[in-house]
């Protein structure tokens, strides 16, 4: 914010536009290239696509921007600009400052070296010197939680294992400038939150933060500015919370959050959904992933009388009941559910730790339920996930991600509010009489 | 080209990295380890003293496994660099696709980790030298040019061929076939003497001999490590290497070095695109 900060833009990328030539037969082997040449054909030139159209924007020192926008809108392209990895066709993209790329954790790792090793090796690949690692090695190490194990090979780490020891490396740059491409998406909960955490604790030392997301929540709670691409084209550049509401319209008006089809599942035993008011869009892809030593066999919502429905009244009692199978007994369970609404936005969530209970033991079979005296959502569509894990969440048993969608019903406000959400309280008018004194009671109580 | 080099320089660390990495991982998991890289050139040696002096005994060569580990050795290396160098791009496509760094390091770590082999393996060499009762003379303060120049031309071919595999993948299978030819071809397990000076080849009169020196500069390499270590077939003593040796094969090597790196940096920017 001060003058020098100003005078040194931290990126400032100016009419840039990037293609890439796509080659349908494109020559990958002599044989190819001579048979071409004996035929007396050229190689045929390919359909060149624009990934990117004159493209311009800046961003101060200490700024954190998002950029958002469908899938092959142009957004990671522009991230692959900003870090060099690729190079644009025209136009002039200045980068200044140390940068750190998040494109894939953990990208440079071999398997067969260890965790000690792979840190120092993808340390030099982002231009740390051997000094510097080795001052920040504990700081490393102690972020991804690996003590035990930093002189196991990595062929042995758990992915959540790696992508931990990749984001404590790749930050322990100290860049100025940290680019994100979705990386965060990978990981438990817990790792999330904390790399989230370690990412606004740099935001507010000063570092420029670009960060690209699928999911609008993140991206809104992060950056006060948002880049919105479509098609390749800078659409709109602004403050976060309009250029994501205007981005939301739009694939409301395109349609594209009613009636995409139903994206295709690999795990056949998964419980459809009673009913299915519409399809999540393609940032909420219907997936499931863990060990599935242990499953989440039904999921769904109980009324008052109890029976299972996917279509709610608002403001009701529900219970939402997981029922569980497993293989071998999980000595400390976690179930967990989270509600997304269609175009994405993380609206709640919780699990049985976080509520600070302990659940026995799971054997054979069983059912979990959270009760809700008060099913507090604003009448719409959304997708529930459901997830059953261990404890310390180094062990993913089920994760059912955006699987069960369901509806609330009633007109389109809140009984008593408007929004998705409605906070209970009170409230009170106390007349200040005298004028001069501003009364705090009412604040104070509660 | 002076802004890619001082990059380059900056990068050095992620090259001593790569370096040891290849070290480290050549023989991890093997019982003897890095003894493989002595064990590895005696075995060779073993090999091909049998066949040419017991199987094929019509070389008169004075000490003949010390007069073969001088052009075996030297050879290995420049063949090794050569063939892992083709694959050293598109083999890290994962990494070039995610990380911005110099993709030349890529080739040059390859080959200074077949260097440092290649050095180790030359402790062999020095061993088989002293028991042989050859002496050995100040001329080897040569080595470590010879050593340089051959490095610089080795690093100018792995330029190159790592980056033609980018856009044709067949180039290392056809580097299989070239590198046996070029191992024939260049004065390794014979002496040059063997060659004739002159053949008349299609009517035309050819120096064969000057010919295979000028075209090939591993040729001119491989003397000079036997005239700085062996010395004469005869059982003369070792010697300088020839003046055309320090003019035209490292202007040779130094012109394919630069050149090399020219075509590399090219089209390295495009690699993370074409893998």
């Amino acid at each position: 914010m001060n003058s020098i900060t100003r005078r040194h833009p931290g990126i400032s990328v100016d009419n840039v536009s990037k293609s890439f030539v796509l080659h349908p037969e494109r020559a990958r082997s002599f044989q190819t290239l001579f048979l071409n040449a004996v035929r007396g054909q050229r190689a045929r030139r390919g359909d060149v696509l624009w990934a990117l159209r004159d493209v311009s924007f800046r961003i101060s020192a200490g700024e954190a921007v998002g950029l958002i926008g469908l899938n092959g809108s142009g957004k990671s392209t522009c991230l692959k600009l900003l870090a060099r990895i690729i190079p644009a066709s025209t136009g002039k993209v200045a980068v200044s400052g140390r940068l750190s790329a998040l494109l894939e954790l953990g990208a440079g790792f071999h398997p067969e070296l260890t965790g000690r090793e792979n840190i120092f090796l993808y340390g030099a690949v982002l231009g740390v010197s051997r000094r510097d690692l080795t001052a920040r090695f504990d700081e490393i190490v102690d972020f991804a939680e690996l003590e035990r194990f930093v002189d196991v090979p990595v062929k042995f780490y758990s992915s959540g294992m790696y992508v931990r020891l990749g984001f404590a490396t790749a930050i322990s740059v100290q860049p100025e400038i940290l680019l994100i491409d979705e990386v965060l998406a990978v990981g438990d909960q817990g790792f999330q939150d904390k790399c989230l955490n370690r990412i606004r604790a740099m935001q507010a030392e000063g570092v420029t933060i670009v960060f690209v997301s699928h999911d609008l929540g993140a991206v809104q709670g992060l950056c006060e500015r948002s880049l919105w691409f479509d098609q390749g084209r800078l659409q709109s550049d602004g403050p976060s919370a309009s250029v994501i509401g205007d981005y939301v319209q739009a694939l409301h008006d395109r349609g594209l959050l009613a009636a995409a089809p139903v994206a295709p599942t690999d795990s056949p035993d998964l419980p459809a959904p009673e009913i299915a008011p519409s399809a999540p869009p393609e940032q909420l892809v219907r997936r499931r992933h863990g060990s599935l030593v242990a499953r989440i066999v039904h999921a769904t919502f109980r009324d008052a009388v109890g029976l299972s429905t996917s279509c709610l009244e608002a403001r009701a009692s529900y219970t939402l009941a997981l029922e569980y199978e497993t293989d071998e007994e999980i000595p400390e369970p976690v179930f967990g559910f989270a509600v997304h609404t269609m175009s994405g936005l993380h609206i709640t969530g919780t699990n049985s730790a976080l509520c600070g209970q302990t659940l026995v033991p799971l054997r054979d079979r069983g059912l979990v339920t959270f009760t809700m005296p008060d099913l507090n959502l604003a009448p719409g569509e959304y997708v529930l996930s459901v997830a059953l894990h261990s404890v310390d969440e180094q062990q993913a048993y089920d994760y059912q991600d955006h699987a069960y969608p369901f509806t609330i019903k009633g007109s389109r406000s809140l009984a008593r509010g408007e929004g998705l959400a409605f906070i209970p309280g009170q409230w009170q008018h106390r007349p200040d009489s005298d004028g001069g004194r501003v009364s705090r009671g009412a604040g104070a109580s509660r | 080209m002076r802004a890619a080099v001082r990059e380059l320089w900056a990068y050095r660390e992620l090259v001593r990295e790569l370096v040891v990495r290849d070290l480290k991982l050549r023989y991890k998991s093997s019982i003897l380890g890095f003894i493989w890289s002595l064990l590895n050139p005696l075995l060779l040696m073993v090999v091909f003293t049998v066949v040419f002096t017991v199987m094929l005994p019509n070389v008169s060569v004075s000490d003949f496994p010390v007069f073969l580990l001088c052009g075996l050795l030297p050879w290995n290396f420049f063949s090794a660099a050569v063939t892992t160098s083709v694959n050293s791009v598109v083999g890290h496509g994962h990494l070039i696709k995610k990380v911005y760094f110099p993709r030349e390091i890529l080739p040059i770590s390859n080959v200074l980790a077949n260097g440092v082999n290649f050095a180790l393996s030359l402790l062999v060499l020095l061993g088989a030298v002293l028991l042989s009762g050859r002496p050995i003379l100040w001329v080897i303060v040569y080595l470590p040019a010879v050593i340089l120049v051959q490095t610089l031309f080795t690093m100018g071919v792995a330029f190159v061929l790592s980056t033609v595999n980018v856009y044709y993948r067949d180039t290392s299978i056809i580097m299989d076939v070239l590198m046996q030819a070029w191992f024939f071809v260049t004065p390794v397990f014979y002496p040059i003497e063997l060659l004739p000076e002159w053949k008349q080849l299609l009517g035309v009169e050819l120096p064969v001999r000057r010919l295979v020196y000028i075209l090939n500069p591993m040729a001119s390499i491989v003397a000079s490590y036997r005239s700085v270590l062996y010395g004469e077939v005869d059982g003369g003593p070792p010697g300088a290497p020839g003046w055309d040796f320090i003019t035209r094969t490292a202007l040779t090597a130094l012109a394919v070095c630069v050149a090399g790196y020219a075509v590399f940096r090219r089209h390295s920017d495009r690699f993370a695109e074409e893998l």
